[in-house]
């Protein structure tokens, strides 16, 4: 019999640390959220909380809730890149139709809990949206490295054709100078690239 | 004291049948003694305190269904009872649909908050915690996992790995065996544990899968102290059953040993060997269900009602002079401060107390274990002087 699997190392780091991650409340004092805030306590996290919410640049947390019914209700400003958050969104919703989906969708909310609370799931609730969140935020950075490897490879196709022209050779010959000129010079091949592209704009 | 239908009636759902029988007949045991304590003591405000017993026979879905029927049918509102996980959840499950108070006296995995249940038996940083501290020290970290195929053992396996296990060194083996499994099955999983080397055996079996692998163990002729079993479950009513040979040098943390050798532990022994007319061994779920009894009972006569909002508003920060110590219900989380102890089984089949809490340990639930310390053993051997 095999030894026995267990979950990746990260899986296991961020059951273990749950009680690190900084939670940050939008919602207003007094209301149904309290028995949330006292959970979140129960279970060992800290949380803060604010109404009306504060801009996005001074939240410094890594799970935000927020009261969808008191967004809506009070017709309150909410700063919050949804493309580009800075911490994971869960959106506290206590009762659901149209209006309430659209406006949670519309945040790109990682993750939804439901009002009256049941203390089981919120636990679940906060780690799967900071997962969530982080792999979102591991797929722009991946997308935008690749992004410019596309613009990069671009360029160095332009590079050589202007090349391959001017001097009366082949592309892979035109790849050929750009190098060498760029060793000789001891600056990168893009920098090459971009002078020359530059240089025939 | 009228005898017609009482204001204070509990429900009670211990098995009487099935494979945790022997364990739940001894807190329903533990119960009816403390009930007849009050009774004794003038009852709650005057009236007699009632039991209304079912023997769900170790079923979920009659615990369930039972739980049900006690609310609905028998108009009981503070239920007793539950042992494995699955029992405790089907139960509570019904008592926050019908807004009852279930009284939870056994230890469990945690991770776990109702308004609905008071929590008497020890959560992880009560007992798998100071446990994992011993392993380490005494036998490393290559340690072989075996326990009964539900949800406790399978999350109090995980969380002593977390605990106890290098990051690239799962445990050795990670085996959930059915409830019924027989006696010969543990020779295989003996074997395979053997195969693995491992320098210490933690065990979360319940039921009679426990006599069977310490008689297992036994009859392979293998030496506790080289490699002990580990266990937080194994308890004296275990050890009457597979026999005090089969058991003796292993190790199990429980707040509350038999053995334990302080008048009031002397006091509440001998008041229940009376009751009952025999002298029987008791353990963990015995001491806890005994204290819940009387902690419920105080907070009834406290607010002249079984209202389930009431009495829990009353039990919240409650103190009792219990048989291991004085214990309190957190106001936090409806958990109970314990005082977490490790024994040896002696050959009378008894704990020697090799350490012990200096105080009683605020329960923690949620504990994820990153090196949150909140407690201090000490040896009392070694403090004493004496040579047990």
């Amino acid at each position: 019999m095999a030894a026995p699997d267990r979950p990746s190392k990260p899986i296991r780091e961020l059951v273990q640390s749950f009680r690190t991650l900084r939670i940050h409340l939008l919602v207003p004092p007094g209301g149904e959220a309290d028995e949330l805030i006292q959970h979140l306590r129960r279970m060992g996290c800290s949380a803060v909380t604010s109404w009306p919410p504060p801009p996005e640049s001074e939240i410094d947390a890594d799970v935000v809730f927020i009261s969808m019914r008191q967004l809506i209700e009070d017709q309150t400003p909410f700063d919050w890149n949804v493309e580009a958050p800075s911490a994971a969104l869960v959106a506290i919703a206590d009762y659901e139709n149209p209006l309430m989906v659209e406006k949670t969708l519309s945040l790109n909310a990682q993750s939804i809990i439901t009002m009256p609370l049941r203390t089981f799931g919120v636990l679940m609730e906060v780690l799967l949206s900071f997962a969530n969140f982080k792999r979102e935020q591991d797929r722009r950075a991946q997308i935008r490295r690749l992004e410019e490897k596309v613009r990069f490879s671009d360029k160095i196709e332009r590079a050589k054709s202007i090349v391959a022209e001017q001097h009366g050779v082949s592309r892979d010959e035109g790849y050929t100078l750009l190098r060498r000129s760029a060793m000789r010079q001891r600056v990168t091949i893009s920098e090459i690239v971009d002078e020359l592209i530059a240089g025939v704009e | 004291m009228k005898k017609s239908k009482s204001k204070f009636r509990i429900g009670v759902l211990h098995s009487e049948t099935g494979v945790t029988a022997s364990t739940e007949r001894l807190m329903l045991a533990a119960l009816k003694f403390a009930v007849s304590e009050v009774n004794a003591a003038g009852g709650i405000d005057g009236e007699e305190l009632q039991i209304v017993h079912f023997d769900p026979g170790s079923d979920v879905v009659y615990y369930r269904y039972l739980a049900d029927e006690l609310i609905s049918n028998h108009g009981v509102r503070l239920i007793f009872g539950a042992y494995r996980s699955s029992t405790r959840m089907a139960v509570k499950s019904v008592v926050e649909h019908k807004n009852g108070l279930l009284f939870y006296p056994t230890q469990y995995e945690g991770f776990e908050y109702s308004p609905n249940v008071i929590y008497g038996g020890a959560v992880a940083n009560q007992n798998s915690s100071q446990m994992a501290e011993y392993i380490a020290e005494t036998a490393g970290s290559r340690i072989a996992i075996i326990g009964s195929d539900y949800i406790w053992p399978r999350v109090a396996s995980r969380t002593m790995a977390e605990q106890i296990c290098h990051d690239d060194q799962p445990p050795l083996t990670d085996f959930f065996v059915k409830l019924d499994a027989s006696r010969d099955e543990f020779d295989n999983y003996l074997q395979e544990i053997l195969k693995t080397s491992p320098d210490g055996i933690y065990c979360n079996l319940v039921g009679p899968s426990i006599p069977h692998f310490y008689q297992a163990y036994r009859a392979m002729g293998l030496d506790p102290a080289k490699l002990p079993i580990f266990s937080l479950t194994t308890s004296e009513t275990d050890i009457a059953i597979m026999g005090f040979d089969a058991a003796e040098g292993h190790v199990t943390a429980a707040p509350y040993f038999q053995s334990l050798d302080n008048a009031r532990n002397q006091q509440v022994l001998s008041g229940f060997y009376d009751w009952l007319g025999e002298e029987t061994p008791t353990n963990m779920v015995w001491e806890a269900t005994y204290s819940q009894v009387h902690l419920a009972a105080r907070a009834m006569q406290a607010c002249g009602t079984d209202d389930p909002n009431q009495v829990r508003e009353a039990l919240m920060g409650a103190t009792f002079d219990a048989p291991q110590g004085q214990i309190r219900i957190d106001a936090d989380n409806g958990h109970t401060y314990l005082w977490p102890r490790i024994g040896k089984i002696n050959a009378n089949g008894q704990f020697d107390v090799i350490r012990e809490s200096l105080s009683a340990v605020k329960p923690d639930p949620y504990s994820p274990f990153v090196h949150e310390k909140t407690w201090e053993m000490r040896e009392p051997a070694l403090m004493s002087g004496s040579n047990s």
